[in-house]
């Protein structure tokens, strides 16, 4: 359990670090994807409402300690998303990367909903350049979602593997795809 | 109804969370995160690695610099030489004026309150979002930096600390919406807000409609706020509109750094006057 919780906590902040450090291909950028909504997209298909939340916040949080925003502002947009996913998730079936990416354009205009919201009555903010920059991030997150999201199947694999005593699936793996 | 919410108990977590959200977000509205203990110990912990990674890249790439790239080395040096010559001679003659400037000083028993003092710092990472604009560097409070102090570089302004760990800090850079400097135009001394709007743009706000302010016209801080040494470039005026109402003219500057290419900056350590050495 505590493996699992470091396991998840460190792959969130690679994907962190990869977005903000300096030397990094996306430092120097002006405009940077969204690494941690497409982690917390994975999260959110794979495991329970409960410990996808949790991460949510987590990692808004991690984002919030880097950025000049206000308290709550990337907690509130990666909680919606699971929310989204998880309430689409009882209609479609996200095991192919093709519905995963449609799941990611839902979540980023629901992103731009919360952020629209935000810029026009929080912060005085020039409306139309925050929807320029929007969709900007949202071709860049795109573009590197099949990748990301790979390496993060790829990272966090073998918790997601179902555990088999004595030839028998273990109940650990069944409450994972539990729907919300 | 209490069956319901035993039944429900889980949607009704999950949406608590969800508004506790929100409610933090109503809470810092216009505002930031007030500082606390904790956040600024994650902060230093998670910008540790960041630190060390910066580090050790820095260091790899000034070896290859300094061992493996030497082609020129020759050619550069003798043009450094006659460059040295030159700025030795200009030296003197600056030495000489600042001589003068501080006897006329005397003279007129000018006293600064308070006299700066610089540190140098990398640049380690930069904001996670598209829409905000901090750096983050890699001296802290180890190193004597506080909040609400100034960062500046050789080309102007850059911006102010806002968060401080013991060896890392965060600088909410001058085109940030949060961000706001008291400046004013070099050329007749009109005095304004600097106020950042996101992308790589700035405007001055308060300047009234009966004042002159040209395209191209320079701002510089006042020093007024402590902050930043009096006279430090901000940026440029790139549009002035007179609109029909309202009292303020519409300036918009484009600042003088360019952010994207920047590496290394200088933090303005302000100092009381008798620590002076």
């Amino acid at each position: 359990m505590l493996f699992s919780g470091v396991r998840l906590f460190a792959v969130g902040y690679l994907l962190l670090f990869l977005q903000i450090h300096e030397y990094l291909p996306f430092g120097k950028q002006g405009i940077r994807p969204d690494l941690l909504l497409i982690f917390v997209l994975y999260n959110a298909l794979h495991c329970s409402a409960l410990l996808a939340v949790i991460i949510g916040f987590v990692a808004g949080y991690m984002c919030e300690l880097f950025s000049a925003t206000n308290a709550g502002l990337y907690i509130t947009i990666y909680i919606a998303a699971i929310f989204v996913a998880k309430a689409l998730q009882k209609y479609f079936d996200f095991d192919s990367i093709r519905n995963c990416f449609c799941l990611l354009l839902v979540c980023l205009f629901v992103k731009l909903f919360i952020l629209s919201f935000c810029f026009l009555f929080v912060y005085e903010y020039n409306f139309l350049l925050s929807e320029t920059v929007w969709l900007y991030e949202s071709i860049f997150t795109a573009a590197l979602f099949p990748g990301v999201y790979y390496l993060v199947t790829v990272l966090l694999k073998k918790q997601r593997e179902p555990h088999v005593v004595f030839g028998a699936p273990s109940h650990a793996h069944s409450i994972t795809r539990r729907p919300f | 109804m209490l069956q319901f919410l035993e039944k429900k108990k889980r949607l009704l977590f999950l949406l608590v969370i969800f508004f506790a959200a929100l409610a933090l977000l109503a809470r810092d509205l216009r505002g930031r995160r007030p500082d606390n203990a904790f956040d600024q110990s994650l902060f230093g912990l998670l910008a540790t690695p960041l630190k060390l990674t910066a580090f050790c890249i820095k260091k790899t790439r000034r070896l290859f610099d300094d061992y493996f790239f030497l082609v020129d080395l020759r050619q550069e040096n003798s043009i450094l030489q006659r460059s040295l010559e030159t700025l030795e001679i200009e030296n003197q003659l600056l030495r000489e004026r600042a001589a003068e400037n501080q006897n006329l000083r005397d003279l007129l028993a000018f006293k600064e309150k308070y006299f700066y003092k610089m540190i140098p710092a990398e640049i380690i990472g930069r904001d996670p979002s598209s829409w905000f604009k901090t750096i983050l560097i890699d001296k802290g409070s180890d190193d004597g930096v506080a909040c609400g102090a100034g960062v500046i570089a050789p080309e102007g302004i850059i911006g102010q600390i806002v968060d401080v760990a013991s060896s890392t800090s965060k600088v909410l850079l001058v085109t940030d919406i949060n961000s706001s400097v008291d400046a004013v135009i070099k050329r007749n001394r009109t005095r304004g807000i600097v106020e950042g709007q996101g992308k790589n743009s700035c405007r001055l706000s308060f300047v009234l409609k009966t004042e002159d302010v040209l395209h191209d016209d320079i701002l510089v801080s006042s020093g007024l706020n402590g902050m930043f040494p009096k006279g430090v470039p901000i940026g440029r005026v790139s549009h002035v509109v007179k609109e029909t109402d309202g009292f303020f003219l519409s300036v918009e500057l484009k600042p003088l750094v360019d952010f994207s290419k920047l590496e290394s900056v200088l933090v303005v350590l302000k100092e009381q006057e008798n620590a002076r050495p």
